[in-house]
């Protein structure tokens, strides 16, 4: 029975034939890198502000306190912001360790990106349809979590590759 | 040395996070602590009024003035043309907190204090206190005051339709009822009425230059060893 080849497409963006990642999956997953740190910083702001106790002022028009200040900002004591902080966390390990050829960790980026994706709709959909209310700091980390949902779609996972 | 690099990569980002984290929690829990001091020799005796306070002056100055006015009575725009001097005449020493005493007698001083308030809410309400205390004969009479507040919003640069819509809201409102909290609670009764530490004026003194007076009085005794 004849083998099943790999989509030569897909392999090109994901590894080179010596099983190293390609040139365009480093840079795929660099940025990913660099747009989980942008979360990353975005997120420890918001989850010290809170610990600290001072209330968060938004740029621009948005009300960040009537967003931050909600029952939905919290999980018990904790602030979600703290949530977003270790996804970020899982997230840029991941992206780190694909970039270097780890191939376990497209999985566990995909994994981790699709759940900040889904978190993302539903705070999105409580800051519109509950709250009346928008929070750019949150509005940055959900235009992030798009970006890297998008960058997950583009770079599929290994069990694509290597059907 | 390249099998090491990730791990070396994120250790710095975890070790980055956390002091990045660390820092922003110190700094911003110093400004609390410090708000929180503050609040509270805002509110020496009685019961709290609005926080934060419209105060002016540095946060430690040796003295602190609270002034409970009404913008409508001539006896405070007498004083706070004193007030508006503070800055020259004792440098650095003072403090003034401003609480809203609105009087019933009076029929635009409650929309008065509240024009202050929403004006707050854009940062400026200082410059609507002057305004108010500046051209209180122009308006205390005013049939329509509320057109007449609108022409001094725009005067002084606020952007009219928010503080049209600030004058009705809940946030302006609930800070003149809890300055009132706090006069009753502190026994006022008249306007102006000043505290001076926490010391109320006595009402014989409370003329500008009587004023003026215990304020220097207060100023010698914290310089006293």
């Amino acid at each position: 029975m004849a083998k099943k080849r790999p989509n030569p497409q897909t392999t090109k963006i994901t590894e080179t034939a010596a099983g190293r990642p390609s040139r365009a999956a480093v840079i795929v997953y660099s940025i990913a890198a660099l747009l989980t740190l942008a979360g990353l910083a975005d997120a420890t702001y918001l989850t010290a502000s809170h610990l600290s106790g001072e209330t968060v002022t938004c740029f621009g028009t948005a009300n960040c306190s009537e967003v931050l200040g909600s029952s939905y900002a919290k999980i018990g004591p904790a602030p979600l912001a703290a949530f977003g902080v270790a996804a970020y966390l899982v997230a840029f390990i991941a992206a780190v360790l694909a970039a270097f050829g780890e191939p376990r960790a497209r999985s566990v980026l995909m994994v981790a990106v699709a759940a900040m994706f889904l978190a993302t709709l539903w705070l999105l959909y409580v800051q519109a349809f509950i709250l009346h209310a928008y929070c750019s700091y949150c509005l940055l980390s959900a235009a992030l979590t798009f970006a890297l949902a998008g960058i997950v779609i583009v770079v599929p996972p290994p069990s694509r590759v290597d059907a | 040395m390249r099998r090491f690099l990730p791990y070396a990569i994120i250790a710095v980002v975890l070790l980055g996070t956390a002091t990045a984290g660390t820092l922003v929690y110190r700094a911003k829990h110093a400004r609390v602590l410090e708000a929180s001091a503050r609040t509270a020799a805002d509110n020496v005796g009685g019961k709290a009024g609005a926080v934060p306070a419209h105060a002016h002056g540095p946060d430690n100055a040796a003295v602190t003035i609270e002034e409970f006015a009404d913008f409508q009575c001539p006896p405070c725009a007498a004083v706070a043309g004193l007030v508006y001097n503070l800055d020259k005449d004792f440098p650095g020493k003072l403090r003034l907190v401003f609480r809203q005493y609105p009087l019933d007698m009076h029929k635009n001083a409650r929309l008065a204090a509240l024009g202050a308030e929403a004006a707050g809410l854009q940062g400026k309400f200082w410059d609507m206190h002057k305004q108010l205390f500046l051209k209180q004969q122009e308006w205390s009479k005013a049939d329509d005051f509320r057109s007449v507040l609108d022409n001094y919003a725009k005067q002084i640069g606020l952007a009219v339709d928010r503080f049209g819509k600030d004058l009705d809201s809940e946030k302006v409102v609930s800070r003149l009822k809890q300055d009132r909290e706090r006069a009753t609670s502190l026994g006022v009764t008249s306007t102006p009425t000043l505290f001076i530490n926490g010391q109320a004026v006595p009402a014989e003194a409370r003329t500008p230059d009587g004023f003026r007076a215990a304020i220097q009085k207060a100023i010698d005794g914290k310089k006293a060893p």
